[in-house]
């Protein structure tokens, strides 16, 4: 299997075998076979009677110790992954909560209210009054309640509650999967997965569900309160790929999650004296910071800052030999990087107290004195830059126009240009038309065990023929903007005619001289929310709920957690949702049955496990198709 | 020729040969796929466990095989590389070679009504199990290339009989 | 060097590959009175039932061993002059000779049987004419509950015909099975819809319009039938060399080396009496197992080698019975002695063992026959259970069990 189809990537990964430096696809080979039991779901570490497995070919014993059998077993290990994922979440949400907070109370100077605007929305959305009120005051409410969130409530999460349609409610409540609180979530599916606790595996899976929802009441909150802080994004143009990288400047890669350090770090990066340090130490074109994964993904919609690369790729970055830094806050940072870092000049730099590397640099970030502690990281990626090996360098030469930034705003106002007291009846218009014949959000990550990018590329080049609108977050727009789609180029060449027609309308009123892009960049992969929130817009205008709407959702190439937790959620929401490779489910017929079959009984959204592209984009077009029909549309 | 040598004291008992060993026998050959077949498809080693030990035991493709002596309807054969294989039309569930296999190696498929037992993969360059083994614990061996007091020490290590 | 074998069943084929294993050169002929491609005998049920099954040998042992065969029936030995008698009146002379002329069907001495309508189960010939004879017939008797009386039963079943199984001893599957595992398999079958009748034997076969009509039982009750099926034991085939001089019991005797009193004549198979391992008392087998083994080594010896055979287990049986699979080795049904005797009769299935001390003498496998072999291995050798007693009685004996440990600090090293 090909490692990439992205030639810069190819590029940098014949770097590191020329320099004999393991990546992630050795690392990966070298994990070859790996084990069958963990592949199935089957293999249950829970406790200290374990390790237990069970075949999954009907030999050998049907339970484990305690008695669990495949599919408690199976559902017991996706549940804990959803966990997982909700307090990966949870704890990027809490970090921006108690950081609206400080700058509420003025304990967080670098972080003033910049989108006051969005802040009344958010404040008036979750009953906080903002008439006559200090912005202050309103910022320290909507943080406060932000924080309530977290912990056992009496009421149902605040976030998920105002940010979903009725029905949705309703459902939820029916079925009893409504979160009060993020933590507590969390730890409702510790306990319950725990040794001999819920041995139902539907029972689990429910289980599950609900602290799905509560992962997404905290994607929800995290991109409401980063809007806040850095302002909403509006759409810009910038660059994506390796090639972005600048050997005449000291090159420094923000890769993580949190816009909290990164969009600090920009702001300072483009300070008169630091550029000056950079030019006497050698660099004639001063700093270059590049974004890498998600956070690179905030930098780049709010900052037009071009991105490096994303996720699985995350090493070549390093392996151009031209990085001066990479500094890193949390989530997906491969701890390899720190080795490959040393076969480099490369300054590895973490900055968050819980997440530390061996040997890289720690510069920890405070939000007390955030800017202070950016410009120490800038001056050590300088010091770096002075030990570049000029003979190490080698950058490809690819780059792709990105266009990124279309936040829901974003979108309603590009909209309003067409209708202005009406904004979302163009878009629903067309829908009903079959002009735009759906819509599908593309989520996730890059996977060694998926030729990068391929899927995605593939998947969209059928989608956008089919006239269906795509959107992208996270590693999935990484992918697209690498290869062009996000670009009206891409709309000229791939869209089919309805599709093309509608966004060339749009790109026409904003003014774009052109069509719009043919993947509209939402942002990163905590943002998967402002795509519900348009879908939610327009069930509630059309006035049905979101399991009625052509709208799916696919993470063709994904890795982690939070995807699972991400996924689930879309499919609590009511969105068909695919999945590029298998998930640790097979092993339980049970499981892999309610997940892919008998949940759209229940929420209308399910699984659909398709690793062929080209099929999976088949898969979705029918399920398209039969929304379509059920709401008696054209399909 | 080459076989199959294991090595216990690399083993973890993690069963990986024997899911990689199903998955071969299986119609598409894929994990994924296998683990949805019905009926499953069958395993033909064993990974066993004392307090001591643990290891897969494996057919020996033995050179005076007694399943094949015991057979009694043609359909146990040596092949032409020396593996020993069935004629998987030609079982009649007699069950006689289970009887004699003194490794407890073969089994019996109870839907068909046949015997079932290693094929050393006999059209991979390197068999499932030792492909699907993660720890060097099942190693393929060309015991020609052996020097003779080696083979007779690993013999003697491997098959010391408990008294 | 000529080597000659008499009979063409396993026994003889097992001797001529070995012979010819030890000796490409040397001459091997076969005196066989069947003329049928070499098969696998205990196939022959099957043909009844099936229409196109093939039972003979993938690759001509004929061919493969390079064997001469003489399709003629020996009538005697001249041993001082090493000559073969053909009932041809033809003689062949020997340098080294085997007797594996095997075993026939005991005919019991009962009124009526001699007619029409009436079979063994013996040869593939056999087998074609209770096929053909049965087309359109319905109900059909077999004398003897043994293994093979079951197999011809079920072939019958098979083909639509009522079945009635009679049994003059208490169980079905005598020395094959104990009585309790006996009682399991008569009502499988039975529940196959086969009638078995026990404690009661055929006194007389009733003849109507020349035609078989019925049998009569010693307790007085008539079945009704159309065919008799003879299947009543097997006694080894010696009637040809009563007169030779060669020794003979209920069998030919041999030594450990398989030689008759006569040194360059050999015997493997049904016709001899050895020792049987358990009871270290002489006896005949008639098992294909045991005949392949011996054959195998008197072929060895009779090319020069000088193997040592320790003996046979008389019981050592495999099979499925309508579904059930059952293997049972050894010492079964202990009478007298101090034996212990360990029995899990479950509803899934039926382990029986029997040791003596701390010896595995015997077993029963019915329903699950898995390891099986790791039992018969241990039951031939006479390998002392030692600690492994327990693993065995569990039924988690494993091969696993047999090999050295390894120590710990080897895992660290």
């Amino acid at each position: 299997m090909e490692k990439s189809i992205d030639k810069a990537t190819l590029s940098a990964i014949d770097n590191a075998e020329k320099a004999g430096i393991k990546t992630v696809w050795d690392r990966y080979a070298a994990q070859m076979p790996q084990c069958g039991f963990g592949e199935t779901g089957l293999c249950c570490r829970h406790c200290m009677q374990g390790p237990c497995r069970i075949s999954p070919f009907d030999d050998g014993p049907r339970t484990g110790v305690c008695g669990a059998n495949s599919d408690i077993m199976v559902a017991r290990g996706i549940s804990r992954a959803v966990a997982a994922g909700t307090a990966s979440h949870g704890g990027h949400a809490k970090h921006m909560a108690h950081t609206l907070l400080k700058s509420a109370i003025g304990e967080a100077p670098d972080y003033p209210i910049r989108d006051e605007s969005k802040l009344k929305a958010v404040a008036t959305r979750i009953g906080i009054k903002v008439d006559n009120r200090d912005i202050k005051e309103v910022a320290a409410d909507v943080a406060r309640k932000a924080l309530d969130d977290f912990s056992e409530k009496e009421s149902p999460l605040t976030w998920a509650a105002t940010t979903v349609t009725k029905g949705r409610v309703d459902t939820f409540l029916k079925l009893g999967v409504v979160p009060t609180g993020i933590d507590s979530a969390i730890s409702e599916s510790m306990h319950r997965t725990t040794y001999g606790v819920d041995s139902d595996p539907v029972n689990i899976l429910l289980g599950a569900i609900k602290c799905a929802l509560a992962d997404y009441a905290a994607c929800h909150m995290a991109t409401d309160i980063a809007d806040v802080l850095f302002g909403t994004p509006a759409p810009v143009v910038t660059r994506a790929n390796l090639g972005v990288l600048n050997k005449n400047a000291v090159n420094i890669a923000l890769h993580g999650h949190n816009p909290l350090l990164s969009d600090i770090v920009v702001q300072v990066a483009g300070e008169k004296a630091l550029n000056d340090k950079a030019r006497a130490a050698g660099a004639s074109e001063g700093i270059n910071v590049v974004g890498v994964c998600c956070t690179g993904n905030e930098i780049m919609m709010r900052h037009k800052i071009p991105l490096a690369t994303s996720s699985v790729s995350q090493e070549t970055a390093i392996l151009t030999g031209a990085l001066d830094a990479m500094v890193v806050d949390y989530q997906c940072i491969m701890p390899s990087l720190s080795g490959i870092a040393e076969c480099y000049h490369t300054q590895l730099i973490t900055t968050m107290p819980i997440a530390k590397i061996p040997k890289a640099a720690h510069i920890e970030f405070h939000e007390s004195n955030a800017k202070e502690s950016a410009r120490k990281i800038i001056e050590a990626a300088i010091e770096a830059f002075r030990k570049r090996d000029a003979g190490k360098v080698n950058i490809p030469d690819t780059s792709s126009t990105a266009f990124a930034g279309f936040s829901a705003e974003a979108i309603v106002s590009a909209l309003s240009l067409v209708d202005k007291n009406d904004p979302l009846k163009p878009l629903i218009d067309n829908i009903v038309a079959g002009n735009i014949y759906g819509i599908c959000l593309f989520a996730g990550c890059n996977t060694v065990k998926v030729t990068q990018d391929a899927n995605y590329t593939a998947m969209v080049k059928e989608l956008a023929k089919n006239n269906v609108l795509i959107l992208a977050t996270g590693c999935a727009s990484g992918a697209f903007a690498r290869h062009g789609f996000m670009t009206p180029d891409a709309t000229e060449k791939y869209a089919g005619p309805g599709l093309k027609a509608v966004l060339t309308a749009v790109g026409q009123a904003a003014g774009l001289g052109g069509p719009l892009p043919l993947v509209l960049h939402m942002g990163s992969c905590v943002d998967n929310t402002r795509a519900s929130d348009v879908a939610v817009a327009v069930a509630e205008k059309l006035g049905v709920d979101l399991n009625m709407l052509p709208v799916v959702a696919s993470a063709p190439e994904p890795v982690t957690e939070k995807a699972v937790a991400i996924g689930t959620w879309a499919v609590a929401a009511g969105l068909p949702t695919h999945l590029g490779i298998v998930p640790p489910v097979l092993g339980s017929k049970v499981v892999t049955e309610v997940l892919t079959s008998a949940v759209k009984d229940l929420f209308g959204g399910y699984f659909i496990v398709e690793t062929d592209p080209v099929e999976a984009a088949g898969k979705l077009l029918t399920v398209l198709g039969e929304r379509r029909r059920g709401l008696g549309l054209s399909a | 020729m080459k076989q199959i040598f294991v090595k216990p004291e690399k083993c973890m008992g993690c069963r990986s040969c024997e899911i990689g060993c199903a998955v071969q026998h299986s119609k598409d050959k894929n994990l994924f796929s296998a683990v949805l077949q019905s009926p499953p498809p069958m395993k033909r080693l064993f990974v066993e466990a004392t307090h001591e030990i643990r290891m897969p035991i494996i057919c020996r493709h033995c050179e005076d095989a007694p399943c094949i002596n015991a057979c009694i309807s043609g359909c146990l054969y040596r092949d032409e590389k020396g593996f020993v294989r069935r004629r998987k039309e030609r079982c009649i569930g007699c069950w006689s070679c289970i009887m004699v296999c003194p490794f407890g190696v073969i089994t019996r498929d109870k839907e068909k009504h046949i015997a079932v037992k290693c094929d050393r993969c006999h059209k991979l360059d390197i068999p499932a199990c030792v492909n699907a083994c993660p720890t060097g614990a099942l190693v393929l061996v060309d015991i020609d290339d052996m020097p003779k007091e080696k083979r007779l020490g690993l013999i003697l290590a491997a098959t010391k009989r408990e008294v | 060097m000529r080597h000659v074998i008499i009979g063409g069943s396993i026994a003889g084929i097992s001797a001529a590959k070995a012979i010819r294993g030890l000796d490409a050169g040397t001459e091997i002929i076969m005196i066989s009175e069947e003329r049928t491609k070499m098969y696998y005998r205990p196939m022959i049920p099957l043909i009844i039932e099936k229409d196109e099954i093939d039972i003979t040998f993938t690759e001509d042992p004929l061919e493969r061993y390079n064997i001469k065969a003489v399709y003629d029936k020996a009538t005697d030995i001249d041993v001082k002059g090493k000559q073969v008698l053909l009932s041809s009146g033809e003689k062949l002379t020997f340098d080294k000779l085997l007797i594996a002329t095997g075993s026939s069907p005991v005919i019991p001495d009962i009124p009526g049987i001699n007619g029409e309508g009436v079979f063994t189960l013996r040869t593939m010939d056999d087998a074609l004419k209770i096929k053909r004879y049965s087309a359109g017939k319905k109900n059909a008797v077999v004398i003897g509950g043994g293994l093979v009386g079951i197999k011809a039963a079920t072939a019958l079943k098979h083909l639509g015909l009522n079945l009635t199984i009679i049994e003059q001893l208490s169980q079905i599957l005598f020395q094959r099975l104990d009585k309790r595992g006996a009682q399991i398999i008569s009502n499988v079958i039975k529940d196959a819809g086969i009638c078995v009748i026990t404690n009661d034997s055929v006194s007389e076969a009733v003849l109507k319009d020349k035609a078989l009509n019925s049998v009569n039982l010693s307790s007085g009750e008539t079945i009704k039938t159309d065919i008799i099926i003879i299947a009543a034991g097997s006694k080894p085939n010696l009637d040809s060399f009563k007169k030779s001089g060669i020794k003979t019991n209920r069998g030919i005797i041999i030594n450990e080396n398989l030689q008759t009193s006569i040194p360059d004549i050999y015997a493997a198979g049904d016709v001899v009496e050895y020792k049987d391992l358990i009871t270290d008392m002489p006896s005949v087998s008639a098992l294909w197992t045991n005949a392949q083994e011996m054959g195998s080594l008197a072929g060895k010896n009779m090319s020069g080698a000088n193997i040592k055979y320790k003996g046979f287990l008389g019981v050592m049986n495999s099979t499925e019975i309508f579904g059930i699979p059952l293997i049972s080795v050894g010492l079964i049904e202990p009478e007298g002695g101090d034996f212990d005797v360990i029995v899990d009769d479950s509803l899934e299935s039926y382990r029986k063992l029997v040791f003596d001390g701390d010896v595995l003498v015997g077993a029963v496998f019915i329903g699950d026959v898995t390891n099986a072999g790791i039992y018969t291995n241990i039951i031939k050798n006479k390998i002392p259970a030692g600690r492994l007693k327990e693993e065995a009685i569990k039924g988690n004996l494993s091969y696993i069990n047999f090999i050295r440990t390894v120590p710990v600090q080897s895992l660290l090293a």
